[in-house]
């Protein structure tokens, strides 16, 4: 049995390294795995993005917290092995029995790092395009390649951009339709006389396309924080995901590290491949959309056309802009969530995220 | 109150309860009580492991301290007054200086706002010897004044937000932290022993771990977008559209993520930690109905 344990946990080791590709001794200790190392450094900086490298930013963290989770799982192991051997030699058998179980957990944890590396690795070396996502490979704000996490990006950016100019777009048709509402025709003396207002039914479809604006605006703020949320996820994971592994190794707080470990890879990972599964349709329904207005792109033809028109496609264009901006987030965050607490049932403490969801 | 009053509160309450059990020792030596004896003694451990608890609370507590001060150099006492973590201080300033930056925010959307109202009141006549016609050409900037106050709720709620959080660790940096010593002396006693232990578990989840998590974050915020992006707005029209995106993204991550998301999510992590703590205390808490508060 004893044979069977180790040769499977030789296995996972075996598994962890070869799936990341990441470990060399280099002066004795890992290199640090940069995750997403293809992005290039300089243009990340100089554009300010996340993944920068310099005091605080995601590699450089990365990179340190990968030495301190090595160093503090090869700590216990020592520790352990001393109690070990001290519970050996003096025969305490409950103590040798704590200290072997401390040292499978720590053993335990420190595959399960080395597989969480691997598996970030592996998404960042992978083309989403494989999975019918649609990116252009070339270096842009958001780096280069086409892995998941840029692919995650550029949907919601792109989401974000399409929403930006439908509220423009929108908003000059409304300042087109409501001043031609207030049109009127006066005729008399100075107090007296007949005035007649040329446009007042042409109110309603402003006050219509004054809904859709604020509709569009809140939707508009919706993706934006989702935005956010995705690079902050990934902040979170190089704080998240070694404090998790680093509290997972001790026996006290095995639970709540487990628990931290589920969110960071629930945020990091289980998000952006929900994002490049649900926006893509959505993405490029609402590009075929603002494309498709009456009287075309160009909005300043717009007052030209009939009223009718331009309410229906409105209508179409906000329904699809909640789905993406409400509906679809609501979806990935079930996702998430549901992810997260399974995860941290089976390695730790179940944490009850399901308040997250409750945001939106 | 004094903050460290929970410190030696917590000292004076765990050696009246050696004194109970040295008692309870005296009286089954005394009459000859085995079972007394035996049951003095057991329990007198359990308040043992309650003040070695306390001790190391009081541990963790300076240690931070000199962790913050180290990393972050606060200004003033090493004790960090009124709340005597460092932690809580540098959080409760945190969320003081999103409160600055939500009104800066506020401010420049009143500002715009105003500008704006004057602009859609705009009415121009052709009507001499009042024949003639006249129009409204700005009646669209109504909605933009609407959407700019929706803006400027959210910016409202983002503030009292930020407030409920100032005040919650205004509590827990005060207040909640005189409960720990009745954690100590309840888990000491049989008969009290789970709800001491969750007292115990709650205090040192909301008192520990949650400030550290504020803390956590506040480092995330500077670096990830510690500079307004309302600057960027200016009269030159084909700005606009940027500066609308700028007032989008500065809302959606100052109110939606650090004020709601942030909290929510430390508060997860801190309950789910309490849980586990309390569990390994002895106790059990079903923070499921404090979570429904958020």
């Amino acid at each position: 049995m004893k044979w069977e344990r180790a040769a499977m946990a030789c296995f996972l080791v075996l598994a962890a390294l070869a799936f990341s590709g990441c470990v060399s001794g280099a002066g004795g200790k890992l290199a640090p795995v940069q995750v997403c190392a293809s992005d290039p450094a300089a243009q990340l900086a100089a554009e300010g993005h996340y993944l920068a490298t310099g005091n605080g930013s995601f590699l450089a963290i990365w990179g340190a917290w990968q030495n301190v989770i090595v160093t503090a799982v090869l700590i216990i192991l020592l520790v352990c092995g001393l109690v070990y051997a001290i519970s050996n030699a003096i025969a305490y058998r409950n103590l040798t029995v704590w200290a072997q179980s401390q040292m499978y957990e720590a053993f335990a944890t420190l595959v399960f790092a080395f597989l969480i590396v691997g598996i970030v690795s592996w998404m960042c070396g992978v083309d989403a395009r494989i999975v019918g996502a649609t990116c252009d490979p070339a270096c842009g704000p958001n780096g280069c390649g086409c892995s998941v996490f840029k692919v995650a990006d550029d949907y919601l950016s792109q989401f974000n951009g399409e929403i930006s100019k439908a509220w423009w777009a929108v908003a000059m048709a409304n300042m087109a339709i409501a001043a031609l509402s207030t049109t009127v025709f006066s005729v008399g003396a100075s107090g007296l006389g007949t005035t007649i207002g040329l446009g007042p039914g042409l109110s309603q479809v402003s006050a219509s396309m004054s809904s859709a604006l604020i509709m569009i605006g809140i939707a508009q703020l919706l993706t934006i924080a989702q935005l956010e949320l995705l690079r902050l996820s990934a902040v979170l994971f190089v704080y998240l995901l070694p404090a998790g592994i680093v509290l997972r190794a001790f026996g006290i707080t095995r639970g709540f590290g487990g628990g931290l470990i589920a969110i960071a890879i629930g945020f990091y990972l289980i998000y952006p491949l929900s994002i490049v599964f649900m926006y893509g349709l959505v993405d490029s329904q609402i590009h075929n959309q603002v494309g498709g207005a009456p009287g075309g792109s160009d909005e300043s033809t717009w007052q030209q056309q009939a009223s009718g028109p331009i309410v229906g496609w409105m209508c179409g264009l906000v329904g699809t802009i909640l789905v993406g901006a409400a509906v679809v987030p609501f979806i990935t965050f079930i996702i998430v969530v549901s992810f997260v607490r399974g995860l941290s049932q089976a390695i730790g403490e179940e944490v009850d995220v399901s308040n997250l969801t409750r945001l939106i | 109150m004094d903050e460290v009053a929970w410190r030696e509160i917590g000292i004076a309450m765990m050696s009246l309860v050696f004194v109970l059990y040295g008692f309870a020792y005296m009286i089954g030596i005394g009459f000859q009580l085995p079972k007394v004896k035996a049951w003095a003694r057991n329990e007198f451990y359990q308040a043992v492991v309650s003040a070695i608890i306390l001790g190391g609370m009081v541990g963790l507590v300076l240690s931070i301290n000199g962790l913050m001060n180290n990393l972050i150099g606060l200004p003033g006492t090493q004790t960090c007054d009124p709340y005597g973590n460092c932690a809580v201080k540098y959080a409760v300033d945190f969320f003081g200086g999103v409160r600055g930056g939500l009104l800066v925010g506020y401010s420049a959307l009143a500002g715009t706002n105003f500008g704006l109202g004057i602009a859609a009141s705009l009415r121009i006549s052709a009507a001499p010897h009042q024949t003639g016609v006249g129009f409204a050409p700005t009646p669209g900037l109504n909605v933009v004044c609407d959407l700019l106050g929706i803006m400027m709720q959210f910016y409202g709620i983002g503030i009292g937000l930020a407030w409920v959080n100032t005040t919650v660790l205004e509590f827990i940096g005060i207040q909640l932290m005189m409960l720990f010593p009745l954690g100590c002396v309840m888990r000491s006693f049989p008969w009290t022993r789970g709800a001491g232990a969750a007292i115990m578990a709650l205090c040192i989840g909301l008192y520990v771990v949650y400030p550290l998590l504020v803390t956590l974050d506040s480092w995330i915020v500077s670096n990830d977008m510690g500079s307004s992006r309302l600057s960027s707005c200016n009269f030159n029209p084909l700005s606009w559209n940027g500066c609308l995106d700028n007032w989008f993204t500065d809302l959606a991550y100052n109110v939606v993520i650090v004020t709601v998301f942030m909290p929510v999510f430390n508060l997860t992590l801190a309950f789910g930690f309490t849980k586990e703590l309390a569990r390994l205390l002895g106790g059990d808490i079903d923070v499921s109905a404090l979570a429904k508060l958020l």
